[in-house]
């Protein structure tokens, strides 16, 4: 009898225990002494847990076509510095699906990630005091409309 | 295209279920099965584009997977 491989065939082990016995659940301590008896004719059954297929990249362009499972499953990639990870399926058209997961540092249970409403507000009121700035009545204007400086320049050096 | 080659194709599906029941798995099955040529034509250019292969490196791929 192969090796059960994977937590999906579980169900199937247990199953099988059951017909073996002609038993419910209800006897599981019976049950137990039953195969007990058998276990000299069966091979060691062991329950494997099942990969999670991706692996350890430097950026997302390490990621290969081929490492991404044809089969459905969804494949973990990390980010060497654990910035993100990538998880990325095969899509119906045709194309590798990625979806990022990025990281947020927590301190006590508390988000360090700065208020992104905060960030945004932050820099408007930088614009703001700028542009202030630059109404102010005594700014410093300077002149643009110089736009050939170096052939203004040259044409002096003519005269 | 060639009805036998269809055919073919389903055949491979059908007795691949782990595949058969992914997404581009039932995609490739719907296509065969309604005959829509032009998603067919979409989903391989997808594909040849996801891969970084030229369409005729594709063909060949195939041609030698099959030994044709």
């Amino acid at each position: 009898m192969p090796g059960i491989q994977g937590y999906g065939s579980y169900g199937n082990y247990q199953q099988m225990q059951t017909g073996v016995n002609n038993q419910g659940y209800g006897n599981y301590g019976m049950q137990q002494g039953v195969q007990n008896s058998f276990s000299s004719n069966q091979q060691t059954m062991r329950i494997q847990p099942s990969a999670l297929p991706g692996r350890v990249v430097n950026q997302e362009q390490d990621i290969l076509p081929n490492e991404v499972p044809m089969n459905g499953d969804v494949g973990f990639f990390v980010q060497k510095d654990l910035q993100k990870i990538y998880a990325k399926t095969w899509g119906g058209d045709g194309c590798i699906h990625t979806n990022v997961y990025q990281l947020v540092s927590m301190v006590n249970g508390e988000d360090q990630a700065p208020d992104p409403m905060s960030v945004i507000s932050e820099r408007l009121d930088n614009i703001e005091k700028a542009i202030r700035e630059i109404r102010r009545p005594n700014y410093p204007k300077k002149n643009y409309n110089h736009r050939y400086p170096n052939k203004e320049r040259e044409e002096k050096v003519d005269e | 295209m060639n009805n036998g080659i269809i055919q073919f194709a389903i055949q491979a599906l059908a007795n691949n279920p782990q595949v058969a029941n992914t997404q581009i798995g039932k995609e490739f099955m719907n296509i065969l099965q309604t005959g829509d040529y032009q998603r067919g034509v979409n989903l391989a250019n997808n594909l040849c584009q996801t891969y970084g292969d030229s369409k005729e490196d594709a063909i060949q791929k195939a041609k030698n997977y099959f030994h044709m």
